[in-house]
This record gives C-alpha cells, structure tokens and sequence, in this order.
C-alpha cells in the first residue's frame, strides 16, 4: 500500500482515497511506501522493509528510500 | 454497622527493566542519498532511554567521492528528523561508535567529543509514539554493501497513565 502526504500537508492518503490515521510508522507493514515532497519539492519515497517486535514489545521498523527526483 | 473494610493498597515502584537491540543489515543502501532508517518505539506505557549504544559503518566498497553517515534523534513523521547526534565520514573512512570510548566519523562529528555524545545521549527518550531514529545515508557514488551494525542497549521505565 502506498501513501501519499496530501497536498496541504495534514494527512496521508492511499490510491483509494483512504486516510492513514495515527500516522506512526510502526502501523504500517512490510512492503507499505510512503511517499512525500519536501519543502523544495523534491519527492522522497521509502517503503517498510522490516517490522519486528522485541522480546520486551518494542517495535522496530526499518524503512529503505530516498529522493526519487528533484 | 458493620466495621468499614479497607483492602490494603501496595504502591509499587514504576516498573524499569533493559534490553539490547541489534540491528545488522546488509542491504544495498544505493549512493546518491539513499537512507536506511530505524525507527524504534517503546512497550506501550514505557519511556525508553538509551544507555548504550555501538555503531559499526563500514567503508562503502568501490566509492570514489561523497560521504556517508548515521544520524539519531527523534522521528518526526517527516523525512527531516530532528537530529541530536551525528557522525559523517568521507567515501574511503568507515564511521564508528562505541559508547564512551570512540567516536570515528572523518568528515563531522556532531557533538564534536565522546563525553559530548554520552552526554547528550542521556537526554534521549522516547515512547511509543515518539520514536528513536537511529538512520544510515548514503551520499557517495556506490552502493553501500557490507554489514552495518547498529547495536544499543535501552532502559524502559513505566510511566503512569
């Protein structure tokens, strides 16, 4: 699923107009993409690829992504 | 009348206990500012402190220009965190942490001292809606390919509420 920081900047949405509330990394899942433009413009896309929960219930993502263009 | 019955209450001192965390990746983090980012959030009802904490940034292989680098601080739900410690070393030097002894990064170094850094380490929290970042960048003209470590120890503390 990807996500998209709308153009006012409040929330983020998917391709189907859903609204990604709580906006935490650690809700999303392995393969989710957010995706966003910065204040030049440059657009930066990441995408989850690790989610692990320690033994104590910490939770870890690791997201991979940079700026696409720009 | 019966006698009032009063059920003893037992405070309980917040509860803290410690884990260690080790991250190893070897996944290409592709030059030109491509980032891996690490965002940790604590237990539910916890604060999380960082008490430890070891980098190990090998050299990129085959680099020829640029940098890399690690940066920690606080995910802000933007790509821009805010960064409290950060370390950047020139394409041909690796960049290493190691709590309270090293502090290698050849390009740099943010604070500028180990004793700088252990000192404002002790300063970062977070829980489980704020997250620690601890994220690698890659801004030479390669592909960063070998192991990266990033290993710390945290102390949880319940918080109440």
């Amino acid at each position: 699923m990807k996500w998209s920081l709308t153009s006012d900047k409040k929330e983020w949405k998917n391709y189907k107009g859903e609204v990604f509330k709580g906006k935490m990394a650690k809700d999303l899942n392995i393969g989710d993409q957010v995706e966003q433009f910065m204040d030049d413009n440059k657009q930066v896309l990441v995408e989850v690829k690790k989610r692990e929960v320690t033994e104590k219930g910490a939770v870890c993502i690791t997201l991979i992504g940079g700026v696409v263009n720009g | 009348m019966g006698r009032p019955q009063f059920e003893a209450v037992v405070a309980s001192a917040p509860r803290e206990y410690l884990e260690k965390v080790v991250l190893l990746s070897s996944t290409p983090i592709a030059g030109g500012g491509q980032f891996e980012l690490n965002k940790i959030y604590a237990p539910p009802g916890f604060v999380g402190e960082l008490v430890g904490l070891r980098i190990d940034l090998p050299i990129v292989p085959a680099a020829t220009s640029g940098y890399h680098a690690f940066y920690i601080g606080y995910d802000t739900g933007d790509p821009q965190n805010i960064d409290l410690i950060k370390g950047e070393a020139n394409y041909g030097d690796p960049v290493y942490f190691r709590h309270g002894f090293v502090f290698q990064a050849s390009k740099l170094k943010y604070p500028t001292s180990e004793d700088g850094a252990i000192a404002l380490m002790s300063n970062i929290k977070f829980d489980d809606t704020v997250a620690l970042s601890i994220n690698y960048g890659n801004f030479t003209d390669k592909s960063a390919t070998a192991e990266r470590r990033i290993q710390f120890t945290v102390k949880y503390r319940q918080v109440a509420g």
